[in-house]
């Protein structure tokens, strides 16, 4: 647990470092004319102080465990999950809505509770079909169409 | 008397039929949402916004407002029948709630809940009806300083309640800025890390941050623990309480009621701080404090009834001043720029068809609120025993329509992600989301009273100093910041209470 924390603590260093280069870049001004680098810079200056001293913080405690904060994590499930859900990201306008969501419904429905496919099948379809109704119907949202026209 | 001209103007307002139905959907979707756990009133609030972009400001904030105030009610349901809270403010209620479950007075304890709810949420909105025009008017005199400072206030406050660690929550409020200079500099125009990436030239919007930050997050460590909701078996009977409940819950309703209001306006305030702090005052003050969290009714009167005074009062400093007092304030803030209306000093000048229908809405609102809670409260108990298996992917989909269609951008659904996976590790590390929505929302707000402030002080910081309520507000902030640091006030500060709010 302590490695995780000094970790984390470290890549808050690192990003407040990366952001007051940037912020200089856009010029920070002065008091008297402050520029649009100005709060970003500042702001930037406080979170690495602030992760500095939680940094020291964390290297005086004594060693936790790790499985504190990971332990019991389905990493594969997780894994499976996010992976899916950038993939639908990736290919949703190609595919359209309603058929890149019901193929994103067959898996969800399967990682979420093993239910059998016929199962799946039918509770899928009849999501997609209340979302059609709700979302393209009822509130006239503009969704994708994708290769199938649909 | 003009006060009541302008809530009749109001009534006036909220009774068209147009109204009175958005009315009654932001009701019942925030009982829906405050049953079911795994989804509280912000991430319901970020999956209806686009859809209100269909719809007139007044009937959106109508709407979402009810969501609100609506989850107040129906979070108790849950937390009585299962044991699990149905949002952050319903809590505490478990402690006597399920223990009166326990013991057959599930009934009695979702009546005084739901009474207790009503009374006190109808006392908040007389409230805000008799202050919102003097602090309004007040207001008027507020300059780029006393924002900024209060701003400040309400940012610090937020962060001293941290449940964890002050320095983390001051750390994700200063995420919360950074991530709100993305985009294009208001004053100057000049493109801040936005990296040549168009979709960000106008920064990363509040809807796919919040439902990314509360609603995916949520989905993604839900898939990691199986959760169990065993409904406790028993047939709910006898929702009126009885007499001797009543003359037992009235001063614990009350005082609910006071705390509720008062720490519903304070900025960092908000239902789930008025519903700890209230059980806490309750079982302070009782004759019996060592029967509290074995099924007292205080226990569950209390807490209930301040977690609806404080969502009504905290509309207070949204809609006169225009400063959220919480993540919830915050996103109706967002939701109200959408649609053109700024809230502060003006707005009942400017837009007094807003402020006051949805007012008078809240007065409605609560009505309906009752009979959705008592009546049909059997509806609510079928509801509880759909799998969540089913309800999961229902809301990954939701969220991702609800991100795409507010710019049919396929990058705002990517950035709900991302916004996903940052919330998913903060809540693994204890980083709490409040503070980094608050200040996201505030810091273009007090970025711009900053610079207002230096421009007029000639870069002199002698200005926030100068003028009361500004330096006030700052020696307060400054000394909420210190106080942790001395040692020995740091291991009696109070804590255990930052939520998720939603």
């Amino acid at each position: 647990m302590k490695r995780t924390y000094v970790v984390v603590n470290i890549f808050w260093l690192v990003l407040s470092t990366a952001v007051c280069v940037e912020s200089w870049s856009l010029k920070v001004g002065g008091v008297h004319n402050p520029g649009p680098g100005f709060l970003p810079f500042y702001t930037a200056i406080l979170l690495g102080l602030l992760a500095l001293i939680s940094l020291l913080q964390t290297l005086k405690e004594s060693e936790g465990s790790a499985s504190e904060i990971w332990g019991g994590i389905q990493f594969g499930k997780l894994a499976i999950l996010l992976g899916t859900l950038f993939l639908y990201v990736f290919l949703l306008e190609r595919l359209g809505f309603l058929f890149g969501t019901f193929l994103l419904l067959l898996v969800l429905f399967r990682i979420v509770e093993p239910y059998g496919w016929k199962t799946i099948l039918l509770s899928s379809l009849l999501t997609i079909g209340g979302m059609y109704l709700f979302f393209v119907i009822l509130l006239e949202s503009r969704l994708p169409r994708g290769f199938l026209g649909f | 008397m003009d006060t009541f001209n302008q809530l009749l103007l109001g009534f006036s307002v909220a009774l068209q039929p147009i109204n009175l139905f958005y009315c009654f959907m932001g009701c019942l979707i925030g009982t829906l949402v405050g049953v079911l756990p795994g989804l509280g009133p912000t991430a319901a609030m970020s999956l209806l916004l686009p859809a209100t972009l269909h719809i007139t400001p007044v009937a959106a904030i109508i709407m979402l407002a009810g969501i609100y105030y609506g989850a107040m009610y129906g979070g108790s349901t849950t937390s009585i029948l299962v044991n699990i809270p149905g949002e952050a403010a319903s809590a505490v209620t478990c402690l006597d709630g399920y223990q009166m479950a326990r013991q057959g007075k599930a009934g009695r304890a979702l009546g005084i809940s739901a009474f207790g709810s009503f009374i006190a949420g109808t006392i908040g909105i007389v409230g805000l009806t008799l202050v919102a025009v003097p602090l309004a008017d007040l207001a008027l005199r507020f300059g780029p300083p006393e924002y900024f400072a209060l701003m400040c206030l309400g940012m610090v406050i937020l962060t001293f309640l941290s449940s964890t660690s002050m320095i983390r929550a001051l750390m994700m409020a200063c995420f919360g800025i950074l991530i709100g200079t993305v985009g294009t500099d208001a004053v100057s125009g000049t493109a801040r890390f936005s990296f040549g990436i168009i979709e960000l030239m106008d920064g990363v919007g509040l809807v796919p941050v919040v439902m990314g930050l509360f609603g995916i997050s949520e989905m993604l460590l839900n898939i990691e623990t199986k959760i169990d909701r065993e409904i406790f078996k028993t047939r709910v009977k006898g929702l009126f309480p009885t007499v001797r409940d009543w003359i037992q819950s009235a001063g614990a309703i009350i005082r609910g009621t006071v705390i509720g209001f008062f720490l519903g306006i304070l900025p960092g305030g908000g239902a789930v701080l008025s519903s700890f702090v209230s059980y806490a005052v309750e079982k302070r003050v009782s004759k019996y404090p060592e029967k509290f969290g074995t099924g007292v009714i205080e226990g569950v009167a209390a807490p209930e009834s301040a977690n609806n005074s404080a969502a009504q009062g905290a509309f207070i400093p949204l809609l006169t001043l225009g400063i959220p007092s919480n993540v919830v304030m915050a996103m109706l803030l967002g939701a109200l720029i959408i649609h053109g209306v700024t809230p502060g000093p003006l707005l009942l000048t400017n837009h007094p068809q807003v402020f006051w229908g949805v007012v008078g809405s809240m007065y409605i609102g609560n009505v309906m609120l009752l009979i959705l809670n008592l009546p049909l409260i059997g509806l609510w108990v079928q509801l509880l025993k759909v799998p969540y298996a089913i309800l999961m992917p229902l809301i990954i989909v939701f969220c991702i329509i609800g991100s795409y269609t507010i710019a049919n951008s396929i990058m705002d659904v990517f950035f709900m992600l991302i916004f996903g996976v940052i919330g998913y590790l903060m809540k693994k590390l204890k980083y709490e989301a409040p503070p980094l929505i608050l200040a996201y929302v505030l810091g273009p707000m007090m970025e711009y009273s900053l610079k207002q402030s230096l421009l007029v002080s000639k870069g002199s910081f002698k200005i926030f100093f100068s003028r009361p309520i500004s330096a006030t507000c700052l020696i307060i902030a400054l000394i909420l910041v210190v106080l942790p640091i001395i040692p020995r006030l740091r291991k009696k500060r109070p804590g255990a209470v930052l939520p998720d709010e939603g």
